[in-house]
C-alpha cells in the first residue's frame, strides 16, 4: 500500500479506536494497541509498516518522553532520587532471579538461563507514559517515580547485558567493559547537565529570536533529537535521552510554548502512530504457538516487577496502594528486552526457538498493561 | 539512528540560513534550499526523508488552499481572473518556448508549466510596507495569485496526465480536463459544507488532536485519490485545503497544521531541495537558466500586465500589478518536486528553478518600490 494512504488509516484507527475505548472506560492507548494488532499482519495484514511510518512511530515515542519530562515537576524529579534507585534496583534484582531460577528449572542450559534472567530486567516506559498522562497522573509523585525509576533500570539494563556478554565470551564478568560502559553513561549525563544546559538554554533564546515562524518548536524538536541520538551513541535508550532533554527544557522559559505545540504535534500525528505500530509489531500468532515455558516466563515477568519495584517503592514509604502502581507501570518489555534478546541470538546463546520466549513475553506485558494500570489506579 | 541527527541537523539549517537570508532581504526559503546544499556536502538524504519531505510538499499545497481567501475573490472577481489566466497562459507560452529551444517536447510542457503559479507574498510584504495592499491594486493583486495557484495547478496536473510515460498523449487530455473540472467542481460546491458535517461527527471524538488529526488524513486521502485518477497529488492536497478553509474549522485546523508544517516537515523539504542539488549541474546550467529566468520575469509583467489593462486598469497600475506578480516560490518549488517524482524531468531542473526563485524574489521588491515611487 502507498506509504501515506498507510499512515491515514493507522491515523483513522488510532482515534476511532481510541474513541471506543475511552467510551469503554480503558486508556485510549489499549484500543489503538489492539487496532494496530488488528490492522497487523496476525489478522488483516493491511499494513506492510513502512519504514518511514516506521521512523514516525520512533518519532512518536521519543517525542512521548520529551512531552514526559517537560511536564515533569522537576523539584520532585529530585527528590525521588533515592526511591527511584532503589525501586529500579529491585525491580532488576528480583525479575534477573526469577527468570533465571525460573528456566534453570525448566532445563535451560545456565548461559541461557541467565540471558532469560537478563532479559526481563530492562522496561519500556512508553506506554506506561502514555497511559499516565492520559489519565493525568504523570505529575503525581507516583508517575515521577515511574520516570525515573525508568531511567535508572535503563542504566542497569546496560550493565547487566555487558556482564552477560562478557561471562558468554570470556566465562567471567569482564571488568574493562564494564568500566567503560560506566564511563559512557557517566559521560553521557555529565554532558547532559554541564553542557546540555546551558546549550538548550542559549540555543532557544537564540530561537526566540529567529523571526520565521515555529522556530522555538523546530529547535526543541533538533534539542530533543540531538539528545535521543547522542545518547544511542552512548548505548542509553534513545527515549531516555529525549526524557532527559524533556527535563532540561522544562526549566526554561520557553516550556510552556514547547509543550503546547509538542502536545499539537505529537497527538496529531506522532504518538497516535507510535501506539498504534506497538500493535502492529505483536504479532498474537506467537501465542497459538507459545509453549508452556512461554507462558510461564510472561507471568514471571510480570509478577517479577510487580513485586521488585512494589517492593522498592513499599520500603521508600510510599503506600502499598502506590507501590502497587509503581509495580505495574513498570511491567512493560519492549525494544529493549527483543534488543537483549537479540544480542543473545547473534552471541549463539539463543536459538529461535528460544527467542520466540521473549518475544511473547514482550506481546503479553504489552497487552496486559494498560487493563492492569487502569485497575491499579481506579482503586485509589 | 544516524536519520535523526540527521533531521536534526537540517531543521537547525533550515531555521538558521532562512533567518540569515531574511536579515539580508532574500526569502527565506533560498537560505533554507542554499543551507540544504551545504550540508549536501557532509550528508546524504535518505529515501525516508524524502518521504517526509514529500509530506511537506503536501502540507505547503494544503495551507496554501487553506489560506486562500475565496470571499476575496468573489469580491474583486472577474478583474482578478482575468489577470491570473493571461499571466498564466502567457507563462506558459513562454516558458514552453524556451524550453523547447533545449529540451524534448515532453520536457518543455513541463518547464512551461512549472513556470504559471506566482508566489505573491513577497509582493504582499512590500505592499503593506509602503501602505497600498488595501488598494484596489494590492486586492487584485491577491485574488488573482488565488486564482493563478488554481491555474498554475491544473496546468501542471493536465502536463503530467498528458505525458505519462515520457509521451505526449493529446488523446487523454479532454479526459484529464474533464477530470479536473469535475474535481474542482465537487470540492468548492459540496466541500465545504461536507467538511462542516464530518466535523461535527468527528468531532464527537474527543482526543486530543483529532481534528488535526483528521485534516491530516483527509489531505492523504485525497491526494492519493488525485494520484490515482492520473492527477497530481498536489491538486488534491490544495483542494482538500480549499474546501476546508471554507468551514467553520478554517482556524483550528490552520493552526495546528502550521505548527506541523512549519516545525518540521515544510523546513525539511526545502532543506532536502538543497541537498539534492549537485554542483555540477549548475556549471552546466548555463544559458538556459538564464533564458528561463527571464522569460519568467517578462510573461509574467506582459501576460498580467495585459490582462490588467483589459481589466480597466491604467498602463501604470497594470504594470505595477504585471510586477507584483512575478514572484516564484513554494508552489513552484513543490511543483517541481512532483515533475521530478513524475520521473518526467531530472534533478537538473532544480538548478533552472531555483535561478528563477533566486531573480524573481530578489528583484521584485526594488521593482515595485521603484514603480511606486515614480
Amino acid at each position: 500500500m502507498d506509504v501515506f494512504l498507510e499512515l491515514a488509516l493507522i491515523l483513522i484507527v488510532a482515534k476511532l479506536f481510541g474513541y471506543l475505548a475511552v467510551r469503554l472506560g480503558f486508556p485510549a492507548a489499549l484500543g489503538q494497541l489492539i487496532g494496530g494488532i488488528l490492522i497487523g499482519p496476525s489478522i488483516l495484514g493491511l499494513v506492510g509498516f513502512d519504514e518511514a511510518v516506521k521512523l514516525l512511530a520512533d518519532l512518536g515515542v521519543v517525542m512521548l518522553l520529551f512531552l514526559a519530562g517537560l511536564e515533569t515537576d522537576v523539584e520532585e524529579f529530585k527528590h525521588v532520587g533515592i526511591p527511584a534507585f532503589i525501586i529500579a534496583s529491585l525491580g532488576v534484582l528480583i525479575p534477573f532471579i526469577l527468570g533465571y531460577v525460573g528456566a534453570l528449572a525448566w532445563g535451560y542450559s545456565n548461559i541461557e538461563a541467565m540471558f532469560l534472567g537478563g532479559v526481563l530486567t530492562a522496561t519500556s516506559v512508553g506506554l506506561t507514559t502514555s497511559i499516565l498522562m492520559e489519565m493525568k497522573k504523570l505529575r503525581t509523585r507516583v508517575g515521577t517515580t515511574i520516570l525515573a525509576a525508568a531511567v535508572v533500570d535503563d542504566v542497569l539494563g546496560i550493565i547487566v547485558l555487558t556482564i552477560l556478554v562478557g561471562i558468554n565470551t570470556r566465562g567471567s564478568v569482564y571488568f574493562k567493559d564494564l568500566l567503560i560502559i560506566l564511563g559512557e553513561v557517566v559521560l553521557y549525563f555529565g554532558i547532559g547537565l554541564l553542557i546540555g544546559n546551558p546549550a538548550v538554554r542559549e540555543a532557544l533564546k537564540l530561537s526566540e529570536r529567529i523571526t520565521l515562524p515555529e522556530t522555538v518548536t523546530a529547535f526543541a524538536i533538533a534539542i530533543m533529537l540531538i539528545f535521543a541520538y547522542l545518547a544511542e551513541q552512548f548505548q542509553i535508550a534513545g527515549i531516555t535521552g529525549a526524557y532527559l532533554a524533556g527535563l532540561l527544557v522544562a526549566s526554561t522559559d520557553e516550556a510552556k510554548e514547547v509543550d503546547r505545540k509538542f502536545m499539537t504535534i505529537g497527538y496529531s500525528l506522532f504518538i497516535p502512530v507510535f501506539l498504534v505500530s506497538i500493535g502492529i509489531e505483536s504479532d498474537v500468532r506467537v501465542l497459538a504457538h507459545a509453549g508452556t515455558f512461554a507462558l510461564i516466563y510472561a507471568i514471571l515477568a510480570i509478577v517479577s516487577k510487580v513485586v521488585g519495584c512494589g517492593f522498592g517503592a513499599f520500603v521508600s514509604k510510599f503506600r502499598p496502594i502506590e507501590s502497587l502502581q509503581v509495580g505495574v507501570g513498570m511491567i512493560p518489555r519492549m525494544e529493549v528486552a527483543l534488543i537483549m534478546a537479540n544480542v543473545a541470538l547473534n552471541e549463539g546463546v539463543f536459538d529461535s526457538g528460544t527467542f520466540s520466549i521473549p518475544v511473547t513475553m514482550v506481546l503479553v506485558t504489552t497487552i496486559v498493561t494498560p487493563f492492569l494500570l487502569k485497575w491499579a489506579f481506579s482503586r485509589e | 539512528m544516524e536519520i535523526l541527527l540527521l533531521i536534526a541537523v537540517m531543521l537547525a539549517t533550515a531555521k538558521l540560513m532562512g533567518y540569515l537570508f531574511e536579515r539580508l532581504g532574500q526569502p527565506v526559503v533560498l537560505g533554507q534550499i542554499f543551507g540544504g546544499l551545504l550540508i549536501g556536502i557532509f550528508f546524504e538524504t535518505n529515501p525516508v526523508i524524502g518521504q517526509f519531505a514529500n509530506l511537506g510538499v503536501l502540507l505547503l499545497l494544503f495551507m496554501a488552499g487553506l489560506e486562500s481567501e475565496l470571499e476575496e475573490f468573489k469580491r474583486v472577481g472577474k478583474q482578478s481572473v482575468v489577470v491570473a489566466s493571461l499571466g498564466v497562459l502567457v507563462a506558459f507560452l513562454f516558458g514552453f518556448a524556451v524550453a523547447y529551444l533545449f529540451v524534448p517536447l515532453h520536457e518543455a510542457i513541463l518547464y512551461g508549466a512549472m513556470m504559471t503559479p506566482t508566489s505573491v507574498s513577497i509582493t504582499v510584504k512590500v505592499l503593506m510596507e509602503m501602505r497600498k495592499l488595501n488598494t484596489r491594486e494590492g486586492t487584485t493583486i491577491l485574488a488573482a495569485a488565488v486564482v493563478d495557484d488554481v491555474l498554475g495547478i491544473l496546468v501542471l496536473t493536465v502536463a503530467i496526465s498528458m505525458i505519462k510515460g515520457g509521451e505526449v498523449n493529446y488523446a487523454s487530455l479532454a479526459e484529464v480536463v474533464l477530470s479536473v473540472s469535475l474535481l474542482l467542481f465537487f470540492f468548492l460546491y459540496f466541500g465545504p459544507g461536507l467538511a462542516d458535517r464530518v466535523f461535527r461527527i468527528l468531532s464527537r471524538i474527543d482526543l486530543p488532536e483529532s481534528e488535526t488529526a483528521f485534516a491530516l488524513v483527509f489531505l492523504i486521502v485525497f491526494a492519493f485519490l488525485a494520484e490515482h485518477l492520473n492527477l497530481a497529488s498536489i491538486l488534491g492536497a490544495y483542494l482538500t485545503g480549499l474546501a476546508l478553509g471554507q468551514s467553520s474549522k478554517k482556524k483550528t485546523i490552520m493552526d495546528h497544521m502550521n505548527v506541523l508544517g512549519y516545525s518540521l516537515f515544510i523546513p525539511l523539504f526545502f532543506v532536502e531541495v538543497g541537498m539534492r542539488i549537485e554542483l555540477d549541474y549548475i556549471l552546466h546550467a548555463g544559458l538556459f537558466a538564464v533564458l528561463y529566468t527571464i522569460a519568467s520575469i517578462v510573461s509574467k509583467i506582459v501576460g498580467c500586465g495585459l490582462g490588467a489593462k483589459l481589466a480597466g486598469f491604467d498602463w501604470g497600475a497594470s504594470l505595477r500589478i504585471g510586477v507584483g506578480m512575478i514572484p516564484r516560490m513554494g508552489v513552484e518549488l513543490a511543483m517541481l518536486a512532483v515533475a521530478m517524482g513524475s520521473g518526467i524531468i531530472g534533478p537538473d531542473a532544480l538548478t533552472v528553478a531555483i535561478l528563477m526563485v533566486f531573480v524573481t524574489t530578489v528583484i521584485t521588491p526594488p521593482l515595485l518600490k521603484w514603480l511606486y515611487s515614480r
